[in-house]
């Protein structure tokens, strides 16, 4: 970051603070990055504000849409698999 | 090169980030575990030209997502595109500052994503047009970096930020509309727009 760029202190309107949050949020943020944006961030507790409520959405976004694939389609790809493994060496054989 | 004899061992770990993804792309379970099966065979298939060391997730990622718009949805009629262009900038934690936050004597958004179900989540991320939908799966479910995303997708890195911004936008709106409607939040100016751009 440029030394004379500065928050203007309305998250909003100050396209500081939002490159900042923005790079908070790729990828998967750790606390200690997150906390390296939210020093640099001191000075204007709307935009940290702002950070940890983006944070906190992606976390909740997170939690919320994983799920487990059910077991039976694990076994039918396995033997599905396993079958396509087999025909490739019967057209190899052949 | 990969080898397809190591195929299984290595791309068995991710069939439940597979699953879930494809759950939240299709919205129907039966239409999932077709496309995790039909992405695994794909997957198999082309594992010849793999380059291992590279991303693994992230290309299974790509088949799985291309399986889904080529194929799966080709059997649906095609959707249409829809732009978020015009949706609404908004700070959840703006919309529900000032009096609702001292009423409530605490912070206004921890009270609404407290609230807010886990199922309420998902039904907002899934209203979401397929193309934003996509985009905030793979970047805030599976933790994708922009990058990664631009690659799987094979779009350029403004329209990943773009989907990105629009899309983050829209679901938030939709779960302070949910906290609304349950009474949770009563922000002050919900139903006026920011004259500002937000983030």
């Amino acid at each position: 970051m440029s030394s004379e760029r500065h928050c203007l202190g309305v998250p909003n309107q100050c396209d500081y603070s939002r490159e900042l949050i923005t790079r908070a949020l790729d990828g998967q943020p750790t606390l200690e990055s997150i906390g390296h944006l939210r020093i640099e961030l001191a000075n204007c507790l709307p935009c940290v504000q702002a950070l940890d409520v983006e944070v906190r959405f992606k976390l909740a976004m997170s939690q919320a849409c994983r799920e487990s694939a059910p077991t039976d389609l694990q076994v039918r790809i396995t033997e599905t698999l396993q079958r396509v493994v087999l025909d490739d060496l019967d057209i190899q054989d052949f | 090169m990969a080898d397809q004899a190591t195929f299984a061992d290595q791309a068995m770990e991710y069939m439940d980030q597979l699953y879930s993804a494809a759950r939240r792309m299709t919205r129907n379970a039966a239409d999932a575990e077709d496309l995790v099966q039909e992405t695994y065979l794909r997957a198999y298939r082309g594992f010849g030209s793999f380059q291992q060391g590279t991303n693994l997730r992230a290309w299974l990622f790509r088949i799985l997502t291309n399986a889904f718009i080529n194929s799966y949805r080709s059997k649906q009629r095609k959707p249409k595109s829809v732009d978020l262009a015009g949706v609404e900038d908004l700070y959840l934690h703006q919309r529900l500052g000032g009096d609702t936050k001292a009423a409530l004597g605490a912070s206004a958004e921890d009270v609404l994503m407290d609230q807010i179900t886990e199922s309420e989540i998902v039904e907002a991320l899934e209203s979401l047009p397929e193309e934003y939908r996509i985009t905030v799966l793979l970047a805030d479910v599976e933790g994708f970096a922009y990058k990664e995303i631009a690659e799987i997708l094979d779009v350029p890195m403004g329209t990943v930020m773009s989907r990105l911004h629009r899309g983050r936008k829209t679901l938030q709106k939709r779960l302070l509309e949910f906290g609304k409607t349950r009474g949770w939040v009563d922000p002050p100016d919900t139903d006026r727009a920011p004259a500002s751009a937000g983030i």
